[in-house]
């Protein structure tokens, strides 16, 4: 269940890339887990894109996959000299490839609601996921920190932390610690999860 | 089958980013401060969203004061307008444009 609300729950986490002309690419690998994101602006404060991702449950579990068209708006923002404050809004709709149980549609909603400056990053992220056979939603929280300010030429370190918490049935909280480095227009993340698997990701924008 | 699908939009990520006409004749240069310029996807979003306009051949952004600076062609119509407009559909603040 768990693995199934993280199908469409990408849009949320992810930066979304509101600005005129550029686009957005956004890989995430992991022992039980891999996708690819990319994500173009169509107008101001607006962006779609696709999503393809599968994941494993591990030997004698269901493998789960599926593409998702999603939309992600830019709904309201701060500006001030030293930080932004964001929420966005988004929404998918995908067919699910669930090996045992055959492809279905499903649809997703979700919020982020954000404040950063150059130090200090702050997020809350929530996510409703919607089919034939699931109604539940996840809340996840980040706390990021710089160590140091870096300028856009140099690798800027940042330690990110992530606490999730599954809503419904199978209600539980994970936290994984996070180490992101920042150059110029890309962002690699390498972390564990709440398992203590690795994961790495990379977000591009171009 | 879903190798191919994935394979594609790895191909779509890697696009390359439109290179200036540098033989073009140079114009004024405009500068900005904007507001809300915190992180490097700022920086590259906005260089990306201005350098869009055919005028603009050079874009400079200083974080530590939201200073966007932008060098222009002589041959293509530019002004602090439009580039107060580009950071707002940005979604940026302004604080003040114009020629240096």
């Amino acid at each position: 269940m768990r693995l199934l609300l993280a199908l469409l729950a990408a849009p949320a986490a992810a930066q979304l890339v509101p600005v005129p002309g550029a686009s957005l690419f956004h890989a995430d690998v992991g022992q039980d887990h891999g996708f690819v994101e990319v994500v173009t602006s169509a107008a101001p404060g607006t962006a779609v894109g696709v999503i393809a991702q599968e994941f494993s449950h591990g030997p004698g579990q269901p493998d789960l996959g599926g593409v998702t068209v999603v939309a992600n708006r830019l709904a309201w923002r701060r500006n001030t000299a030293e930080s932004q404050a964001n929420l966005y809004l988004s929404a998918g709709l995908g067919a699910l490839d669930l090996e045992s149980a055959g492809r279905e549609l499903g649809a997703s909603a979700g919020f982020q609601l954000d404040w950063e400056t150059r130090r200090l990053h702050a997020a809350l992220i929530g996510h409703g996921l919607f089919g034939d056979r699931i109604a539940q939603g996840e809340l996840m929280v980040h706390l990021g920190f710089a160590p140091w300010v870096a300028s856009y030429e140099q690798v800027a370190p940042w330690i990110l932390l992530e606490v999730s918490r599954t809503l419904g049935r199978e209600a539980d909280t994970e936290v994984a610690p996070m180490l992101v480095l920042m150059y110029q227009a890309y962002r690699l993340e390498v972390g564990v999860n709440g398992e203590g698997n690795p994961r790495a990701a990379l977000r591009w924008l171009f | 089958m879903r190798a191919p699908l994935l394979a594609s939009l790895l191909l779509a990520g890697c696009a390359g980013s439109p290179v200036a006409d540098s033989a073009a004749p140079a114009g004024p240069t405009y500068v900005a401060v904007a507001e809300g310029v915190v992180c490097n996807h700022c920086v590259a979003g906005i260089d990306k969203t201005l350098r869009r306009d055919p005028a603009v051949t050079r874009v400079v952004i200083d974080m530590d004061k939201g200073l966007v600076r932008v060098s222009t062609r002589a041959d293509r119509p530019f002004d602090a307008a439009k580039l107060r407009q580009a950071l707002l559909d940005a979604g940026y603040g302004v604080v003040r444009a114009g020629r240096e």
